[in-house]
């Protein structure tokens, strides 16, 4: 096998720098108002003022994607760091020093991880109310398990290696040994963990708001744009087309990307 | 045998605890359901009268177990929006769910084993990279925006069907099963990308085996290795990820029914959900949480019938 | 004719060095009934020589040259249908990790009797499931019918690896590749399979190819000797000789390496002769 680079990170890594550009950009700046209506101009196809045509209030669904998308990516985002860092806490704890705490640990985690988080989720933020603070501390917390769970296997693996005792041995004290020289070891799984997650925590909240149950009018992300354009699909395609595809293309590029990351793991 | 005893035991118990979970969680809403069906302006006595009818005027732990027996006994409570038994709207619902999952499931089964047989097999790299690829395309399309546009393209442009237009099974079973061939498709497609991402590496690092030179060296066919030797072991780690995805499967579907306008329990829920209508919410949710723990404790027994180092004793 | 003919076999791997060579310019024969060992260090090409003769070298991986007959049939001629006859039949390799060599999730019986499931169709369950248990017996493992239905963790080490050789001499090969076989068993084990292996020579006239690094071990099983040192053959010749006077400074070294009483009895220079 010639080792022609890596073309999955490099597609992977180029669209998602790509699609983060555009929706940081979206924060500040879009082409057209996100909430002025214009009902000369609704429902309008594609063309070269609105990209991806208007909305049934004529608003540019352009640059509701871009702002959408960046709802969708925020929460996204929050979710994993949340996830990752609850994850990493108790997946070292765990794989680490073992014992009774870490077997009780490890069967909650099995049973949460049994079910689908988007239930849980529903469940949770019905109960709660649906506000972005709260998907995303439900959708945080549901992640928790599947990071701890790698992080643990990887803890648990490590612990005994000689490198490791030489630094208990030194007197090194637990907190360094457990995040100074375990947890860089711990990236080769964590990475991919993390992208898959982000694609999970895109997926469930686009899912949730698609059933109305997550983001709230006015304010937009892709699974509320999904859920209004399905009403206008007969006379408006490119409004769903539009948001469908740049969840498509967003959980693309970061699964790629996770792709690339694991290859160039097993090349070396 | 012990250890089937043992894994049921701990299953049981473990449905308790989900269930007792899911039962407090309703417990620490905010706001009184009594407000819900009687509004905000009923007299005092009233609201006590019908606590008394809930049942709310008594103990958690009492209730818990009261609702736990009734559950088990098919009574699920009475939802506050309709006034009607939860179990008589369920038993409306439940089987178009059921059925679509099922359909959904028989073809992420059918389709993912045999696909992902041939792409573990595949020896030829672009071929390769290009099933990666659409799998990697595949993977990233939420089933509801596959429904949307499957809704699209063969309600709309094709008109072959009419989206919205559902028909129950006892009416037209050829037509309900028709109809359902699409949103059970959305549900499986990312699971057979899944499936066969799976199973295709599998057997990529089980082909890589000491066994497998044994095999090769007694002059069996690579296709022989794989279907007699590679496949069970390759398989192991598959099934435990098929309930998973029956898990996701059946929790897809409350958002591909809204996507299909299917009158499913998916429908119900998300309403109830919106409507604040807690006994049926968790009803459902208490039902799906033990079918998931059951495909997975079928998974496991399987799982552990399929490897004999994980079974005690031997025959 | 001899039973198996090595001539000048050479062996690149693609991902080596353009000069380096696994296996370079290996030439040898055996004769039917013979035990020929085949020692050196790991490296040295004794496995890839095995695997060549085997044909079991993916093709992507190295390229041979030279010429290697099995009972008259070229193989690198052969096509993988006509290689996949004489594998499990005129041919058996038997591995060094018997723990690894069985699939673990099949019965040993079944794997035992698996080259007369590929070669001896013409036979019916029942009779070769009779042939297994004799494979077995033969073996030595007298409650062939125990383990016959065992699976491979229910099994040790070293009765896995008679069954790995009940599974190679059930369909009566001409040749039997034995490579590093002793090697992850313990000394009383050892001892055992080479004494099986004796028996099964002379009860049947069966010939082994016996690759080992240890050659205290092969001075045991074996007439002939061939000692291999970075894919080239250094010395030949018959056990006794070679043991007795090693010309070849790597025969010395390697004789000199037998930590052990044996070498010094077999006339060589222990390391620990100075004390």
């Amino acid at each position: 096998m010639k080792k022609t680079g890596n073309p999955y990170l490099l597609t992977g890594g180029i669209l998602s720098a790509l699609l983060t550009a555009v929706i940081i950009t979206g924060f500040f700046w879009t082409p057209y108002s996100t909430t002025a209506m214009n009902a000369k101009e609704k429902l309008q196809p594609p063309s070269a003022a609105h990209w991806f045509g208007t909305d049934n209030f004529g608003r540019d669904v352009f640059s509701r994607v871009m702002q959408g998308a960046g709802t969708s990516f925020l929460i996204a985002a929050l979710v994993v760091v949340i996830g990752c860092s609850a994850g990493i806490l108790i997946g070292s704890v765990c794989g680490y020093f073992g014992g009774t705490a870490d077997l009780i640990l490890t069967r909650i985690c099995d049973t949460i991880t049994a079910f689908p988080a988007i239930l849980l989720a529903l469940v949770i933020v019905s109960i709660t109310g649906s506000s972005v603070s709260n998907i995303v501390l439900a959708l945080g917390i549901l992640f928790i398990p599947s990071f701890a769970r790698v992080v643990r296997t990887q803890y648990a693996g490590i612990r005994n290696l000689n490198y490791i005792k030489a630094a208990r041995l030194q007197g090194v004290r637990t907190p360094r040994i457990l995040y100074t020289h375990i947890l860089p070891n711990t990236l080769s799984v964590l990475v991919p963990a993390m992208t898959i997650g982000f694609n999970n925590a895109v997926l469930a909240e686009a899912g949730m708001s698609f059933l109305g149950i997550g983001i709230q009018p006015p304010e937009a992300s892709l699974g509320t744009m999904l859920r209004d354009s399905q009403n206008y699909l007969a006379t408006a395609p490119w409004y769903a087309l539009g948001a469908g595809f740049s969840i498509v293309l967003l959980i693309l590029s970061f699964s790629l990307m996770s792709e690339g990351v694991q290859n160039l793991d097993a090349q070396n | 045998m012990k250890q089937v005893v043992k894994k049921t035991a701990s299953l049981i118990i473990t449905l308790f605890v989900v269930s007792l979970l899911a039962f407090l969680a309703f417990q620490i809403i905010p706001g009184d359901p009594t407000t819900k069906i009687l509004g905000t302006s009923a007299s005092p006595q009233k609201v006590a009268q019908l606590r008394a009818q809930l049942g709310l005027d008594r103990p958690v732990l009492e209730r818990y177990l009261d609702w736990l027996v009734s559950f088990v006994k098919g009574d699920f409570g009475i939802s506050y929006n309709y006034l009607r038994p939860v179990g008589r709207l369920l038993a409306d619902k439940l089987p178009v769910t059921v059925l679509l999952t099922v359909v959904s499931f028989g073809m992420t089964l059918l389709l993912s084993v045999p696909i992902g047989i041939f792409s573990g097999s595949l020896r030829n790299a672009v071929a390769d990279h290009a099933a990666v690829v659409a799998g990697q395309i595949i993977m990233a399309v939420p089933p509801f925006f596959f429904g949307i546009l499957t809704c699209y393209l063969f309600g709309i442009v094709l008109k072959w069907f009419q989206p919205g237009n559902f028909v129950s099974f006892s009416d037209d079973a050829a037509g309900c099963l028709r109809y359902l061939f699409l949103p059970a498709l959305s549900l499986a497609l990312p699971r057979i990308a899944m499936t066969v991402r799976m199973l295709r590496g599998s057997i990529r690092s089980e082909l890589t085996r000491n066994y497998v030179l044994t095999a090769k060296s007694r002059g069996m066919t690579r296709r022989m290795i794989l279907l007699r030797h590679v496949l069970r072991n390759a398989m192991l780690p598959v099934v435990t990820f098929l309930a998973v995805s029956a898990a996701e499967i059946m929790t897809g579907t409350i958002i591909i029914e809204q996507v299909f306008t299917i009158p499913g329990i998916g429908r119900l829920l998300v309403s109830s959900i919106g409507n604040r209508d807690f006994p049926v919410v968790q009803a459902i949710v208490v039902l799906l949480a033990a079918w998931i723990m059951i495909v997975n404790f079928i998974a496991d027994m399987l799982n552990q019938w399929m490897d004999p180092r994980r079974r005690e004793g031997g025959s | 004719m001899s039973l198996l003919e090595v001539e000048n076999l050479r062996v690149h791997f693609h991902d080596a060095a353009p000069d380096r060579y696994a296996v370079d310019g290996v030439s040898f024969s055996m004769e039917e009934g013979d035990i020929l060992g085949l020692v050196g260090e790991s490296g040295t090409g004794k496995t890839v020589t095995s695997m060549c003769i085997g044909g079991l070298l993916p093709r992507e991986k190295a390229s041979t040259q030279g010429s290697i007959t099995l009972d008259g049939v070229e193989i690198f001629d052969c096509s993988q249908k006509a290689l996949n006859e004489i594998l499990g039949r005129e041919l058996a390799i038997v591995f060094q990790e018997p723990m690894t060599s069985f699939n673990p999730v099949y019965r040993i019986g079944r794997q035992v009797g698996e080259s007369l499931y590929v070669h001896r169709r013409d036979l019916g369950r029942e009779q070769r499931k009779e042939l297994v248990l004799e494979a077995l017996r033969r073996s030595g493992l007298s409650d062939a019918e125990e383990v016959f239905r065992k699976y491979p963790h229910e099994l040790s080490g070293g009765m896995l690896q008679r069954a790995m050789v009940a599974a190679a001499i059930v369909t009566e090969p001409k040749l039997l590749i034995a490579d590093e076989v002793t090697t992850a068993l313990d000394v009383s084990m050892q001892a055992r399979i080479l004494d099986l292996l004796k028996q099964l020579n002379a009860d049947t006239r069966m010939a082994i190819l016996f690759i080992s690094h240890d050659l205290h071990v092969v001075n045991r099983l074996c007439r002939r000797v061939i000692v291999m040192q970075r894919g080239k053959i250094v010395e030949e010749g018959l056990t006794e000789e070679v043991f007795a006077h090693p010309k070849h400074e790597y025969t010395k070294r390697l004789i000199a390496a037998i930590p052990s009483r044996h070498a010094r009895r077999a006339g060589g220079r222990s390391i620990y002769d100075g004390k």
